[in-house]
């Protein structure tokens, strides 16, 4: 591939768009498979070798570049971002007719390649079929993308995150030339003010404010921290921009830098996303050698470095003066606010310090405009949010909608609704630090300050569905059993607190729960929500708290009635093989990953109690419906 | 004044600076707020959650040890909610915390037992099994952990980061696992450790010399001074029963000590209780020393000291009260007739003491202790300070790492200090003069020559530093004054950075820096050859090293009060057989020491533990040592000893109390004037400035 | 003289062993804040973080041993203790939970013959990790075998990835 050089004015740049865009131009066929993690394990990397090798039998030649003058072939082969729906891939997509093919393996790739790349026809089998039949051949078609409004993810899925001039040629980097020969700070930061742009992070503060404070502070250095350490189990946004418009994220951190007098900045990843490092480190070095990184960007007297800082571990280095610490070289541990970072930041300068999402959407409000980002969203949540869909919808995977689109949309259209087929009974949204969501929530819109004044929270964006067999005291102890381990330790209520809630809960769960035991569940909730230090501390007891005022009768039930409404807890259940119906198939015996089910084949199996660990497999497998809790 | 806020706390108006914590306006009202992680000296942290108040505004309680005042502030501290949340807090801290107050050293002088009392629950709602650590664990020979008691404030972790910058004790692992802990196999071992113990507000950290010695509630206090060292570190003198002295511990005070205590202060009271305690006189009969009467013991070293009469010599010490020490070298003139009198055996270049002693005497050293933190640069001068006097160590650390002073610092060897120094210069040993000389022609604008093993840039570079401060701290061993080839032309050239400083309008302080607690107080008081107190000039005698040297020749009889140089780290052998060719030797110590071993007559005396009297210190500050415990067996106080000496001689010492000899003092010595025990008080008073 | 030999052999795997260790701290510098990525890669060269090692990286970023201990005990990503050849980790986000990656758990560990509290197998060849979320959501439940990500793992999926591991490190064996 022919790298960027050294540009060195907005003109160049301007060329270099021209350029890749009559390169697109010249009848060129390009084919993406999905380079997101989910696919790449999925084996999409199986699938690109198949095409390349089926493009090579048939003598298709391949471009390497994406420079018009050069004489090469009709097709880019090349993996994109992640489009999002995870859960059909490997995905690979063809432009510019926009064929999305789903699920494709190797041995599909012949076919991919005579009929769609060389005839333009579409392979039916390979598309999308929704419940009803009814296939999908174009991406915008699907019914997955077409509630969704794309802004941050706009670019991922069709760009190549491994090659600058995609980004160029839609418009990359042209937000820094207009910021850097257009704009005075104080310009870039009343836009963004403008636009209404809220830390897409989770507390939802106000992203030109922050700048504002920060450029205001005199400092001779100044640092612009990207927050990248997505901890949140459940949430991959952050991740799914990073590893497919790394670009997005670097412009955005320029601008910032440029906006509040740094020079320089961190991207703090969580070392369990080596692909996006992978492809972050590629994208610095493009950036770099195309004089958009670095001193004097595009010859203006504006310089900007960026170096990536490896998490190991820690979700609590998610709250910003712990990340700063880890950044340091410290022990993440979070320190009292104020001073805030705006003021003592990395190593005691001010730093501003905002997430993945956040930073991806600045080039584009700089480019359109505070109004056209207005435009989207609600008055006081502008703009788009990511979410990661996952649990029992249909659909699963990331969607892009406009802050406000209400739950139901995001769970029924987007999401296909319940998979399992069961009812809808909760979502939890905003992982660990979030609450859930119920039926009476349906119409609620999603945005900063109506899920705050639900009990629930934006936070980094994970949406977890659930359907009626999902209890909801466990899923409060799940939450709670990841915020204690996560727990720094620095302050004895969350310390302390998050452990006895785990205690009680567990005790909950496991049937020996009492009324008291919830009262003082609550008061704790409360005392620790209030007091604690830092973000991971006052959010921890939110999955108690909301569960607790949604699905009160559910905690009352475990610890009066003795049972689990959802039949989820063990402590309340147990399996059985029933005489009658078992056909002596062996199935159950062979999955039960302890060994706990023997019997003769034809003759009916028994589980032995002692040995089971209630895990359902056996109520999962067996065909004959033999298996009872 | 805009540099002020006024805030209300529980309805009382109260306005501080700019900054100020709640936590700490709250105090200044007199209003208690129960903390454990928060103290003054130490950046606030927020871990313990005890301090939570309500402030009007904010939808949550706020934590006031890091909170900041904001003008018309609204906060409430003692209402029933408050209270609610510190009764909760407190139960969450015993969630964990065993309840073996009984056997905790910590019983009866806890903060998390006293608040628990106050503010605490009556009961716990927790019910489950408690952490287990194994217990104690040693962190070093003196400090053992108790991590079932730790409540994890950090106040230890925070300490040696932030004030000894030694941060050999660290929180290991995270959440609900963290620990207090130290390397494997790398114990703890900070010049400063004991102050953990002492901040710890539970029963984690012990000593082990303290641990199971004694309740808290049968323990006397009293106020008195660190006897190891020039800086004069307060302490309380924690003793059972006035007769065992069980422990140091600091006492406060921001002038001095601030907080703190070194290791080898704070951990040093074992002499005291030796159990070879001397408790009668000896007196030396066919070759062995044998007990004897005061009387007896006192006309035998009469006799014999009088006899040698002009060849006869006295030598007091640094570690002894201004008032032994004044006495003494009155006895020693006036009674023996001697001008051998001197407070050190120390080697001194010739003339050194003289060109001191009038320096002295012109208050060229008028440097404050406090005023090191307040000073843009620091001049350090032929001191390891971190081993010579520890609690400068940590004043200078707060200059530079917490203030960003500069620190120029000069010593032979890359001391401790060095690595805080812009820059460090290391002179060639036996170069004093010429190193000092260099850096004060680079400082006056005169050319020179590098001789004396720095780089000509380095001391550019210090010069700088110095030129371009408001106010400089000059700080410089006494030893490079007085042992050093040359040391006259040392003070020369200090003299002259002084003076070129002060012409560039910089403001200066000088130090000397002296080992003694005492020592600075002993040349005040006229324990010096050929100067009498207030440093009059006197007929010449012979110094402490002279004596030795001339012990056998010209001295015959020599008395040693408070004072070890049999066993002198460098010349044992020279001075053993010094002693040896004496006719009377005189000892007067608390322990039979290998001096004591050579003596015709030995007598008992007391430690600074059962003394009254008063040390100056390295910034001639006077402060009060007071009797803590008993005085052991027939031994007695060193003045007592030379009064009875001196009536038995029939002179007039007509002392009926210690503080009658320092009113003499305060009429003899022009520096000492209108000293009293009232006016020193508990904090001591600064000498310095007075002409 | 074997013994001697024995001695300077070791000595000289030693300090081949500071060697590596130097140039690590080379390639990212004597400062603090190099500590995390240096620990990563000594942790990648071995697995874990010996003792003696630590202490080298202290002196090396002149640093006390005790923070360094204190950094290499917080973070859930490095170990002290030794690990496996083979690292398993089992994903434990939120969709992984629901969607029962419990029964992974004990499947690996019963084939790895795990006992309770114990997560390295004996012969220093496995070591179990349950890990929070990986980010590969959509393909829940995941496990990462040897680096490699396997979604919608079920019980037999796991169970066969772990007997091709094994069955290519016994060929590697031979």
């Amino acid at each position: 591939m022919t790298p960027v050089t050294k540009l060195s004015s907005p003109q160049e740049l301007a060329e270099v768009k021209q350029k890749t865009l009559s390169a697109l131009e010249t009848g060129c066929t390009r084919v993406l498979v999905c380079g997101g993690t989910g696919c790449m394990a999925n084996g999409a990397p199986a699938v690109m070798e198949a095409l390349q090798k089926a493009l090579d039998e048939r003598n298709v030649p391949v471009r390497v570049d994406l420079v018009d003058d050069s004489k090469e072939g009709t097709v880019r082969l090349g993996y994109s971002g992640c489009p999002g729906f995870c859960q059909v891939g490997p995905i690979v997509r063809i432009l510019p007719s926009d064929y999305f093919y789903i699920k494709v393996t190797p041995e599909d790739a012949a076919e991919i390649v005579e009929k769609t790349v060389q005839k333009g026809e579409v392979v039916d089998r390979l598309l999308f079929t929704d419940n009803d039949g009814k296939t999908y051949a174009k991406r915008n078609e699907l019914p997955f993308y077409r509630d969704q409004v794309n802004v941050v993810l706009a670019d991922s899925g069709i760009i190549e995150p491994g090659d600058i001039r995609d980004y160029i040629a839609k418009d990359g980097y042209k937000a820094i030339a207009e910021a850097l020969f257009g704009m005075t700070s104080e310009a870039v930061i009343a836009e963004v003010t403008q636009s209404g742009l809220r830390g897409r992070g989770g507390g939802g503060f106000p992203t030109g404010v922050k700048w504002g404070f920060t450029q205001r502070v005199q400092s001779p250095k100044k640092y612009v921290v990207c927050n990248a350490d997505e901890g949140d189990p459940g949430a991959f946004m952050d991740e799914s921009i990073m590893e497919g418009n790394p670009h997005a994220l670097l412009e955005g951190m320029v601008i910032a830098g440029y906006a509040i007098g740094a020079d320089e900045g961190y991207i703090y990843v969580r070392a369990e996303y080596p692909l996006a490092i992978t492809r972050l480190r590629t994208a610095i070095a493009q950036a770099e050698a195309a004089n958009l990184l670095g001193d004097n960007i595009l010859g203006s007297p504006f310089s900007f470095h960026i170096h990536i800082k490896e998490g190991a571990g820690a979700f609590v280095c998610g709250e910003e003066t712990a990340l700063i610490s880890s950044i340091e070289g410290k022990r993440g541990m979070p320190r009292p606010k104020p001073p805030f970072p705006a003021n003592s930041g990395l190593w005691g300068k001010p730093t501003v310090v905002n997430n993945v999402e956040t930073f991806a959407n600045v080039p584009k409000i700089i480019l359109n405009g505070a109004e056209w980002f207005r435009s989207f969203g609600v008055e006081k949540s502008t703009g788009t949010k990511v979410f990661a869909l996952t649990g029992a919808v249909v659909n699963t995977g990331l969607i892009e909608v406009p802050m406000g689109t209400t739950l139901g949309d995001v769970v029924f259209k987007i999401g296909g609704g319940i998979r399992t087929g069961k009812g809808f009974k909760a979502v939890q949204i905003g992982g660990p630090s979030g609450g859930c969501l119920t039926t009476e929530h349906i119409d609620l819109p999603l945005d900063y300050d109506s899920l705050k004044a639900a009990g629930a929270m934006v936070g980094s964006g994970g949406l977890v569905v659930m359907d009626e067999d999902t209890c909801m005291v466990e899923v409060a102890r799940y939450f709670m059993q990841f915020t204690q381990k996560e727990s720094c330790g620095k302050c004895v209520l969350c310390r302390e607190g998050t452990k006895q809630m785990l205690a009680l809960l567990e005790k909950i769960v496991g049937g020996e729960g009492t009324l008291e035991d919830i009262e003082l569940l609550e008061e704790l909730a409360v005392a620790v929500r209030d007091g604690s230090l830092c973000g991971l501390g006052k959010t921890a007891p939110n999955p108690v708290l909301s569960t607790l005022k949604y699905f009160r009768d559910e905690y009352l039930a475990h610890v009066v009635d003795k049972k689990c409404p959802a039949g989820e807890c063990k402590a309340f259940k147990g399996y059985r093989i029933i005489e009658e119906k078992c056909k002596g198939c062996s199935l159950c015996a062979r999955k039960c990953p302890v060994g706990a089910i023997s019997g003769e084949p034809k003759q009916p199996y028994t589980i032995d109690q002692e040995t089971c660990i209630k895990c359902g497999v056996c109520f999962d497998v067996c065909r004959f419906g033999a298996v009872e809790k | 004044m805009p540099d002020e806020v006024t805030l209300t706390i529980d309805g009382k108006q109260i306005t501080v600076p700019k900054g100020t914590l709640v936590i700490e306006a709250a105090k200044k009202l007199g209003i208690d707020i129960p903390v454990f992680c928060y103290h003054t000296k130490l950046e606030p942290v927020g871990a313990c959650r005890q301090c939570l108040v309500k402030i009007e505004g904010f939808p949550k309680p706020q934590v006031s040890c890091s909170t900041q005042v904001a003008e018309g502030m609204v906060v409430h501290v003692n209402t029933p909610e408050v209270k609610q949340m510190w009764e909760s807090m407190l139960e969450f801290l015993l969630i964990n915390h065993p309840l073996d107050c009984p056997v905790c050293d910590r019983g009866g002088e806890c903060p998390l037992q006293d608040n628990t009392f106050k503010y605490g629950p009556p009961d716990s709602r927790f019910e489950h099994e408690k952490r287990h650590f194994e217990k104690p664990v040693p962190l070093s020979s003196l400090v053992l952990l108790d991590r079932e008691r730790c409540i994890l404030c950090f106040r230890c972790v925070r300490f040696q980061r932030e004030i000894a910058d030694q941060p050999d004790i660290y929180v290991a692992n995270r959440g609900y696992g963290d620990y207090i802990d130290i390397f494997p196999g790398k114990p703890f071992e900070s010049n400063f450790s004991g102050n953990t113990i002492e901040l710890c507000p539970v029963g984690a950290l012990l000593s082990s010399l303290f641990r199971f010695r004694a309740r808290p509630w049968e323990i006397t206090k009293t106020e008195s001074i660190c006897p190891n060292c020039g800086v004069g570190c307060n302490i309380t003198i924690d003793d059972r029963r006035r007769r065992y002295v069980v422990r140091f511990l600091a006492r406060i005070n921001d002038e001095v000590n601030e907080h703190w205590l070194c290791d080898r202060g704070r951990f040093n009271s074992h002499t005291i209780n030796d159990p070879d305690r001397l408790v009668k006189p000896l007196v030396r009969k066919n070759g062995e020393l044998q007990e004897a009467t005061w009387e007896e013991a006192l006309t035998v070293a009469l006799e014999g000291m009088r006899a040698a009469g002009s060849h006869a010599g006295g030598i007091g010490s640094p570690a002894r009260t201004n008032e032994a020490n004044y006495l003494f070298q009155k006895f020693m003139r006036q009674v023996i007739g001697t001008n051998n009198v001197d407070y050190t055996f120390e080697k001194r270049t010739d003339g050194s003491t003289g060109a001191l002693a009038s320096a002295i005497a012109s208050v060229f050293f008028n440097g404050r202790i406090s005023d090191i933190a307040e000073s843009d640069a620091i001049l350090c001068l032929g001191s390891d300070i971190s081993y010579d006097l520890p609690l400068l160590d940590l004043w200078i650390k707060k200059a530079v790492r917490k203030l960003g002073k500069n620190l120029v610092f000069a010593y032979p060897l890359k001391a401790e200090l060095a690595k805080y120094a812009r820059p460090f210069l290391s002179y060639h040993y036996g170069q004093e003069a010429e190193f000092t000389r260099e850096l004060a022609s680079a400082v006056s604008g005169t050319s020179w020559q590098p001789l004396a093993g720095v780089r000509m840039e380095d001391i550019d570079l210090a010069s700088e530093v110095l030129k371009s401060a408001n106010y400089v701290t000059v700080m410089v061993a006494k030893s490079m004054i007085e042992s050093a080839e040359n040391g006259r032309d040392v003070l020369k050239s200090l003299q002259w950075i002084a003076d070129s400083l002060k012409s560039r309008n910089v403001r200066v302080q000088v130090m000397l820096l002296v080992q003694g607690a005492n020592t600075f107080g002993a040349m005040d008081v006229g324990l010096l050859p050929g100067y009498l107190p207030g440093y009059k000039p006197a007929d010449k005698g012979l110094t402490g090293w002279e004596m030795l040297e001339k012990a056998g020749s010209d001295i015959s009889a020599l008395w040693i009060m408070g004072q070890n140089p049999a066993r002198d780290l460098f010349h044992t052998e020279a001075f053993t057989a010094a002693l040896q060719k004496l006719d009377m030797l005189v000892v007067q110590d608390h322990i039979l020491t290998e001096t004591a071993r050579y003596a015709h007559v030995v007598l008992p005396s007391s430690t600074f533990a059962e003394t009254e009297g008063t040390f100056t210190n390295t910034e001639r500050r006077i402060q009060r040592i007071n009797p803590a415990i008993r005085r052991v067996g027939n031994s007695k106080a060193d003045t007592d000893i030379i009064i009875e000496a001196a009536s038995l001689a029939g002179a007039d010492f007509n002392y009926s109390k210690v503080e009658e000899i320092l009113t003499e003092i305060s009429n003899t010595v022009p520096q000492y004037q209108g000293v009293t025990f009232d006016a020193i008080g508990p904090f001591g008073r600064y000498l310095g400035d007075l002409k | 003289m074997a013994q001697a030999t024995a001695a300077s052999e070791k000595e000289s795997r030693a300090s081949r062993r500071f060697e590596k260790i130097q140039a690590i701290v080379e390639q990212y510098g004597a400062a603090e804040s190099a500590l995390i990525p240096i620990l990563q890669k000594v942790q990648e060269e071995y697995r874990y973080l010996p003792e003696e090692i630590l202490t080298f990286v202290a002196t090396a970023l002149n640093l006390p041993p005790a923070t360094v201990y204190g950094v290499a005990t917080f973070y859930a990503q490095f170990s002290l203790e030794p690990k496996g050849k083979y690292i398993v980790r089992v994903c434990d986000g939120t969709a992984c939970h629901v969607r029962k990656n419990q029964t992974l758990i004990s499947t690996v560990k019963e084939w790895l013959g795990l006992k309770e509290g114990q997560s390295t197998t004996e012969d220093m060849r496995y070591t179990l990790e349950i890990v929070s979320c990986i980010g590969a959501c959509a393909l829940a439940p995941a496990v990462v075998i040897n680096g490699k990500v396997h979604g919608q793992m079920t019980p037999e999926k796991v169970t066969k990835a772990l007997e091709e591991l094994e069955a290519a490190e016994k060929a590697e064996d031979k």
